[in-house]
């Protein structure tokens, strides 16, 4: 059953990410999107984290973690590394880790 | 809109995977590792084979679906502030920019542009 919660979060997250993503990547090559999705969702992940409902599920497992991605955000500094965009890949890596650590903190604690 | 049906599609069923693997190794953050690498690894090489096979609707699925839901940056935020500490993240970063350094070139070399 709990899975059902998982299905319903990640079936509306993952999508929500492509589409913005999509959308900023019309403006900018640069992972915009990426940046803006791994913020959020560290967010709304925080504020389910220690969730015993199925809110855990449904937002925490579900919708956060399919909203943001590991995958994306690595292939990008890595691909930006390789087109010597060093301060681009730099940036990403740093700016990215340090707001979403925030961005997570600020969850837990409203939570 | 296909693209997005496909999106979903890709990251219910990668996002199931993480959820099995967080139930199978329970604490400390290690289904959540494991799903970080592997999709990873996997997102490495499909970024190839999709670049030299011209895959397009299946990219959808695989990419931005699957692997990225099968992967969370949220996930590891959250358990760097509320139960891991930094070491964590340390591990999930350099293990990863590992995987890519080492799977995407070797991806790169191995699989060949179709004719």
């Amino acid at each position: 059953m709990n899975a059902l919660y998982v299905v319903i979060g990640a079936g509306i997250g993952g999508p929500a990410r492509f589409l913005i993503d999509t959308y900023l990547r019309r403006f900018s090559p640069k992972p915009y999107g990426i940046f803006l999705v791994n913020v959020l969702g560290s967010f709304f992940l925080g504020l389910t984290f220690n969730s015993t409902s199925h809110w855990h599920e449904l937002i925490a497992i579900g919708f956060a973690g399919a909203f943001t991605t590991w995958s994306t955000f690595m292939l990008d500094i890595y691909l930006a590394w390789g087109l010597k965009r060093y301060k681009e890949a730099v940036a990403n890596l740093v700016i990215s880790l340090g707001i979403g650590l925030i961005a997570a903190w600020f969850g837990l604690q409203l939570a | 809109m296909k693209a997005v049906l496909l999106v979903s599609a890709g990251s219910i069923a990668g996002s199931l995977f993480r959820f099995a693997l967080g139930a199978l190794f329970p604490g400390d953050g290690l289904g959540t590792l494991i799903a970080n690498l592997a999709g990873v690894a996997l997102a490495s090489h499909l970024l190839v084979v999709m670049e030299r096979r011209g895959i397009t609707e299946l990219r959808y699925l695989l990419l931005p679906g699957f692997c990225a839901g099968m992967t969370t940056f949220s996930g590891v935020t959250a358990l760097v502030i509320e139960e891991t500490g930094f070491d964590y993240l340390l591990l999930t970063a350099v293990l990863s920019i590992a995987l890519v350094a080492v799977v995407l070139p070797l991806s790169r070399k191995f699989v060949k542009v179709r004719a």
